[in-house]
């Protein structure tokens, strides 16, 4: 028996079985989807299509295909899902464990990507990200490829025009449902107000009329280079992307550092996108502009920007693997009982972000002289290492480890001549098929 | 430059040190904390030094200045300007200190004053002093060069002609200002933490010592002395349009 488990995007996924009997291929599959889709299942090799309409929710079907000769059954099958325009809708928390609990992927066929966002400001103090985007919106050349909307977007303009990091909240933090959700009152923080109005530009969050694909830049205090940050480590298309900016960079550093956690991971304004992906470059202090590093964020949105270009002409992009560094845990400052801090990082650990930290070497200083030596059972890389907003977000170093991610092939979904006759039979059904689901309740 | 021995009427005994002038300015207001905890540190046989946070609700919410910049307001018309109501907190402050540790240009002003700072950029260990003239700034600079060689200590003379002092530390009848770097605001780095420590303790070496009757003899020293200030190229509604050049930004401070 064969199982073959295939994901498509963020909304779908199917599980596909196979069962081989003498002459036929047996093929049972389930699913889940927030919108109403149309699977076409078909091969190559077998020359076989099959058109499947579904609805909302958790769905199971069959279908025997008979075979006239007894094949090697390892096929890939191709899934076509053609997402159908639908309006937003939540899933609740039973059906989102579900979805977790489906996994992996076999073969990947992606939507294009060709709605893009480039977000400066979100903190209004980290200024290479503020001074680009100003400067791409007077003259947007550098930016454009053919087939692509790029929108370059100032998401915190009180913060920037006062040069600190937030009104009332940080921005980068406010994007969960709650608070997307929340109703606006006289005394809502501005930034929740902020939020709301970039998640109705550039969303809705989870929907499939949100943004294919948001760069969010932003700088450090700490050492940390250029470092891209991954929010999923199932996004096929932004560790492809991850790979081939590391490849046009080097041997220049671009670490890679993943925040998915079940804990410390945040909701971040680049969250709303399909496909959201940090730029997060230093060092530089907040309210001071490096040419530098400037030049290191604008190279990284060119070779970014190139890769989606190239995606959505067709290319295939083989399988990969990237080294990424995925986050464990934040580590305090040390502070006395009325909250003060006690000790600063470490001349030894101060610069060393992304090196290797192992059990008894120095991580805090304290103002007697006294060493603080780290205490842990492997070595871990630290990174966020003295970053002056963090002080706040009792926050001196986050610990990651090392891992290894690969990317399936990834391969834009775009219309086949063969399949061209059904697609265009979707938007008919989809008008059905929106009429009946307005009225449904959200699973 | 050549001076004469400083003058020798009477040793210093009243000195105070400021932290947290500019409220994002770590090193200082570290140490300051640290100091108010524990002011053995600060002792001499023949002295002690006052330490205290110069602008403490800038300090508090981490930023440089709540209103303007108390490092610019110890001019004559901010601090005897009359009363109103309406004025910046740092206006309020800085009579608050002038009352304190003045009045500025009185006899019973306090001896010297430190002013500790930290800047974003590449001035390694910066000796501040308002100008050539203050004889005993410049014989402190002179000692710490010469006692503290694990970085070279640049001089700095920031008061252009004419113009009048306005730092904190002219409140008191002479001063020396510390500017450590580089350092981002809003974070301590435990090097330049320890350093401007170990700057301290040198000064203050220098006037027990002084304090004792050493002879301090004349001597010749390089100093920086400011002859203008370079704004960032603008736009016309005042933007920056332009950055520092990669080969100014690097490691070329002093050169």
């Amino acid at each position: 028996m064969l199982v073959h488990n295939t994901v498509i995007t963020d909304y779908i996924v199917v599980s596909i079985l196979t069962q081989k009997n003498e002459n036929s291929l047996n093929v049972s599959f389930s699913f889940m989807t927030t919108n109403s889709l149309e699977l076409v299942l078909g091969n190559q090799e077998l020359n076989i299509l099959r058109k499947l309409t579904c609805f909302k929710g958790i769905k199971e079907a069959s279908m025997a295909l008979v075979l006239n000769s007894c094949l090697e059954m390892h096929c890939i099958f191709s899934i076509k899902a053609l997402l159908l325009r639908q309006t937003s809708c939540k899933l609740n928390e039973q059906s989102l464990k579900q979805l977790n609990r489906m996994t992996s992927c076999y073969v990947v066929h992606e939507a294009p990507v060709r709605r893009v966002a480039i977000f400066g400001g979100t903190h209004g103090n980290e200024l290479s990200g503020v001074f680009l985007v100003k400067h791409w919106q007077e003259n947007g050349a550098e930016i454009q490829r053919t087939g692509l909307e790029v929108r370059p977007f100032i998401t915190n303009p009180s913060a920037v025009k006062k040069c600190t990091r937030y009104i009332d909240c940080d921005l980068n933090r406010v994007f969960d449902p709650d608070n997307l959700g929340r109703q606006i009152t006289e005394d809502i923080p501005y930034e929740v107000r902020r939020a709301q109005e970039i998640n109705h530009i550039f969303g809705p969050k989870n929907s499939n009329d949100a943004y294919d694909l948001i760069f969010d830049l932003h700088n450090t205090t700490s050492n940390m280079g250029g470092t891209l940050i991954l929010e999923n480590s199932r996004n096929n298309f932004t560790i492809q992307m991850f790979h081939y900016i590391k490849n046009a960079l080097a041997p220049e550093c671009c670490p890679v550092f993943l925040t998915e956690h079940p804990n410390l991971k945040y909701a971040t304004t680049r969250s709303i996108a399909k496909h959201p992906v940090g730029v997060e470059v230093g060092p530089q202090p907040q309210g001071v502009l490096r040419a530098d590093i400037l030049d290191k964020m604008r190279k990284i949105i060119k070779h970014g920007l190139d890769f989606v270009h190239i995606f959505n002409e067709g290319k295939e992009f083989p399988p990969c693997t990237i080294e990424i560094y995925k986050i464990m845990e934040k580590v305090d400052y040390p502070r006395n009982k009325n909250g003060e801090i006690t000790a600063v990082i470490h001349p030894s650990l101060q610069d060393q972000d992304w090196q290797p930290l192992n059990n008894g070497e120095p991580i805090f200083l304290t103002i007697d002289g006294e060493t603080i030596n780290y205490e842990g059972d492997s070595t871990v890389y630290p990174t966020f290492v003295n970053e002056a907003a963090y002080y706040e977000k009792k926050q001196a170093f986050v610990k990651t480890v090392k891992v290894k991610l690969t990317a399936k092939v990834a391969k834009p979904f775009l219309p086949d001549p063969d399949t061209s006759s059904l697609i265009l039979k979707a938007p008919k059904t989809a008008v059905k098929n929106a009429a009946l689901n307005k009225a449904d309740s959200c699973p | 430059l050549c001076s004469s021995p400083s003058n020798r009427s009477r040793p210093l005994s009243r000195v105070a040190v400021s932290g947290g002038t500019h409220g994002n300015e770590m090193s200082g207001i570290y140490l300051a904390k640290h100091w108010l905890r524990n002011p053995m540190e600060l002792r001499r046989g023949s002295f002690a030094v006052t330490p205290f946070l110069g602008n403490p609700r800038a300090i508090e919410k981490c930023v440089r200045y709540v209103g303007r910049d108390l490092n610019r307001t110890f001019t004559t018309e901010f601090l005897s300007s009359a009363e109103a109501e309406d004025k910046p907190y740092e206006v309020v402050r800085a009579r608050e200190i002038n009352q304190t540790y003045g009045p500025k240009g009185s006899a019973q002003a306090f001896d010297f004053m430190f002013d500790l700072h930290n800047t974003t950029a590449n001035m390694g260990a910066c000796l501040i002093v308002d100008s050539e003239e203050s004889l005993l700034p410049m014989h402190m600079c002179h000692y710490i060069q010469t006692h503290y060689t694990r970085s070279p200590c640049p001089i700095y003379l920031y008061k252009l002609l004419g113009e009048e002092t306005y730092s904190i530390n002219s409140v008191a009848k002479a001063g020396l200002a510390l500017e450590l770097g580089p350092q981002p605001q809003q974070v301590v780095r435990a090097d330049l933490f320890t350093q401007m420590r170990d700057l301290m303790a040198c000064a203050l070496d220098f006037i027990e010592l002084f304090n004792k009757g050493t002879v301090f003899p004349a001597f010749e020293i390089e100093a920086y002395k400011i002859t203008g200030r370079m704004d960032y190229p603008r736009y016309p509604d005042g933007e920056i349009s332009a950055m520092v050049h990669p080969k100014l930004q690097v490691g070329v401070d002093w050169k």
